[in-house]
């Protein structure tokens, strides 16, 4: 019998792939091609593949404290006050993104579904839905994500499927014509799409057959790739590069294009966002929960549940301080990208440098 | 204690979530088929704006009403402000995710500034559907869309435009432009040719199309004009040629076409296109003897066929180049896609590149069959 309170490799996978597909997969190829243009699937590709180490990383980590959780391996290695510093950067993004993602969800949904709701009501009741899940142990949390899971993979089939009777793949080309001096730039606007792998810190404690869990992790994030490679090129297709350029939500708009033959479906973008909600709820669950976790982590807590409610008006008033998208973008979005490389890079790379150095002077 | 609390709780509930407080019945809501945008020439504001929209109580056994479309207009200052304005003359509220065509008439479309100041405003609203047809009239929108319930034959359900404009994909007399394709012809080549319609006896009809370069209109061409770019563009479907062959004219259906493009750059551009079309025999005459049954009188026919065909793509080549300098017929596009170093050199000044550029047509058509006669 399956023990309950183990993630099996499935479930890390499903939670790698539904954390890291989020807002991103609605507006990143309108990012990359007014940075890269046409070759805007090489920063994909490449930002993708500047992940996996960093995954191995975190994988290693573990290896080398096993039956430790994140914080007691961050506090025996960095010290406490060093790893202090990096948990309060990771608690400020970790509210920050939460923040982002709710106000985001309230104003895309206040314009395409619901017209006369109040985008305050919409933010309080998501908020209040994701914090009844993220109460919850990562467990649930994994099992979640593995429902959730097929859904992104079937919408990016369906999205395949409706719009291949109306894309001119000759869009794509030019190749290799923008300026790779752009590379750098437009990797880390992509890299953008590509954080919440941090999950793994608070998942892989809890999995089961340990040895395989780096593999699916790699497989998690190589089928995210595929997703966010697989959108941009049929978005370009679609459009042509000066007219994705101006989208600034391609894939709804792709959508939103859809006129099959019998004209039986068509109109489908009401159906896109009831989706779109369940990847976002997925991609906020985990940070919200890992929000918790650091909180109580920092305040000596036995469980996290207890600072899950007391964050909402936090976030709440957070998400809802920028004036408008712009204003969001470059209040939040950008604090989130430097506190992100901060967070989800340096730190478990710091940790790793040290602690294996630190492992191998004690055997010695 | 605690059951009743949870109970009363969930009672509440009920009353708080349940139902649509905001619900609108279908009959409450208008749903137009189409927009017609004109200038507007008398006093008053810049635009002239009609609606058409089904009267839904027309439809169906037991129509309690007899007209079937209802046209509202206003003048206003932009789109968006006369549809603000017709909500104050009309019993419900207009719903646009079904609208599914845009008329411009033909004083507007002359300046630049307000099709593009149209295109943006359909393209940023929420709910617009993309796939919104655009038609040019050939005189005021107004006009053409105050024709539709006088045309005999009329499509309540999904209006009589629109069904037009979708049931004749086929035909290659004109083109059925979405405001999707108008933009991204117009981002890709700079030039766009959307279809135009007139009033007739007691019908609407389309054809050939108002060309666009760069947002502004520069000319108009004719049904014949639109196949021949379509044959550049090898993107005919269906299309029937009529060519001279020993005193007779005989009818060649096209089923299908293909196209291939090669750029020669020495000195000046040369490009290449040869045109394959294939295609059924329709018509020839009745004979005593059998005739269209050998290889040679085949191979004639065609070589009469490929001669209208280059007679009809030359004559429109010319118009492109030499009268109107836009290249409608996507080698622009062509060459920045496969040759996008040559792309470099020539996008600066492309029109005038293009209208001097040595266009060389060769025509390679095929008759794979000939009817049920030999």
């Amino acid at each position: 019998m399956q023990e309950n309170d183990k993630l099996s490799t499935k479930q890390i996978r499903a939670l790698v792939v539904s954390t890291i597909v989020g807002i991103g997969i609605l507006s990143l190829p309108n990012r990359v091609s007014l940075i890269q243009g046409n070759d805007g699937w090489i920063s994909i590709i490449l930002a993708g593949l500047l992940i996996l180490p960093i995954i191995a990383v975190i994988n290693k980590i573990f290896e080398l404290y096993p039956n430790k959780n994140f914080y007691q391996i961050g506090n025996q290695v960095l010290g406490k006050w060093v790893f202090y510093i990096f948990l309060l950067v990771w608690l400020s993004y970790q509210i920050s993104l939460i923040s982002y993602l709710s106000r985001n969800l309230g104003e895309l949904l206040k314009a395409f579904l619901l017209e006369t709701t109040p985008t305050e009501v919409l933010i309080i009741s998501f908020i209040l839905t994701t914090s009844y899940m993220s109460r919850s142990e990562i467990q649930i949390i994994g099992r979640a994500a593995y429902h959730i899971y097929p859904i992104i993979v079937g919408f990016v089939i369906l999205l395949i499927l409706v719009s291949l009777t109306s894309v001119d793949f000759t869009n794509i080309l030019p190749l290799f014509q923008s300026n790779m001096k752009n590379l750098p730039k437009s990797i880390a606007t992509t890299f953008f799409s590509y954080i919440g792998y941090e999950i793994l810190l608070f998942s892989i404690p809890f999995s089961e057959g340990k040895e395989k869990i780096s593999n699916a992790c790699m497989v998690g994030v190589g089928i995210v790739i595929l997703i966010y490679i697989i959108v941009f090129l049929l978005t370009l297709s679609q459009y042509g590069i000066q007219s994705l350029q101006r989208q600034s939500f391609p894939t709804l708009s792709l959508i939103k294009e859809i006129d099959l033959p019998g004209f039986f479906i068509e109109n489908l973008d009401g159906l896109v966002m009831a989706v779109w909600v369940l990847v976002i709820f997925s991609t906020m669950a985990p940070i919200y929960y890992s929000a918790g976790k650091t909180l109580s982590y920092l305040f000596r807590t036995k469980e996290h549940r207890l600072f899950i409610l007391p964050l909402m008006p936090i976030i709440y008033k957070l998400s809802l301080y920028p004036q408008n998208m712009i204003e969001l973008d470059e209040l939040l979005g950008k604090f989130i990208n430097y506190s992100g490389l901060v967070v989800v890079v340096l730190m478990p790379i710091t940790i790793f440098c040290v602690g294996y150095f630190k492992t191998r002077r004690d055997k010695t | 204690m605690k059951k009743i609390i949870s109970i009363f709780i969930i009672l509440t509930l009920i009353l708080v979530t349940t139902g649509c407080w905001d619900m609108v019945e279908i009959n409450q809501r208008l749903f137009p088929y189409s927009i017609g945008v004109d200038l507007n020439e008398g006093e008053g504001a810049r635009y002239v704006i009609t609606i058409s929209y089904p009267n839904i109580n027309a439809i169906g056994k037991n129509a309690t009403q007899k007209d079937r479309v209802y046209i509202v207009s206003t003048i206003a200052s932009s789109v968006f402000e006369g549809i603000r304005q017709l909500y104050t003359r009309l019993p419900y509220e207009l719903y646009f995710k079904h609208l599914r065509v845009v008329v411009l008439g033909k004083n507007l479309i002359e300046d630049e500034k307000t099709i593009r100041e149209i295109m943006d405003g359909m393209n940023r609203d929420f709910i617009i559907n993309k796939k919104v047809r655009l038609v040019v009239a050939e005189d005021k929108a107004k006009d053409l869309l105050l024709f539709v319930p006088e045309s005999k034959r009329q499509e309540v359900i999904d209006g009589t435009i629109f069904t037009m404009l979708r049931e004749s994909k086929d035909t290659s007399r004109y083109t059925p432009k979405t405001i999707t394709d108008f933009i991204s012809d117009t981002d890709i080549s700079n030039v766009t040719i959307v279809p135009r319609a007139i009033p007739n006896e007691d019908d609407i009809k389309f054809f050939g199309g108002a060309v666009f370069k760069d947002y502004s209109f520069i000319g108009n061409i004719g049904e014949i004009d639109n196949r021949g770019i379509l044959l550049m563009k090898g993107k005919v479907k269906k299309a029937l040629i009529d060519a001279h062959f020993e005193d007779v004219s005989i009818s060649y259906q096209i089923t299908a076409s293909k196209l291939k493009r090669e750029i020669i750059k020495d000195g000046n551009l040369k490009i290449k296109l040869k045109i394959e079309t294939e295609g059924t025999l329709e018509e020839y005459i009745q004979k005593e003897k059998v005739e269209a049954n050998n290889l040679k009188k085949l191979e004639e026919m065609e070589k009469a066929i490929e001669k209208a065909i280059k007679d009809e793509v030359d004559n429109i080549l010319e118009i492109l180049q030499k009268k109107y300098k836009a290249d409608a017929i996507g080698i622009g596009e062509h060459i920045s896609k496969f040759h996008p170093k040559l792309w470099k050199e020539v996008s600066k000044d492309w029109d005038q590149i293009f209208s001097e550029a040595d266009i060389e047509i060769e025509v390679d058509a095929k008759i794979r069959r000939r009817g049920l006669m030999q």
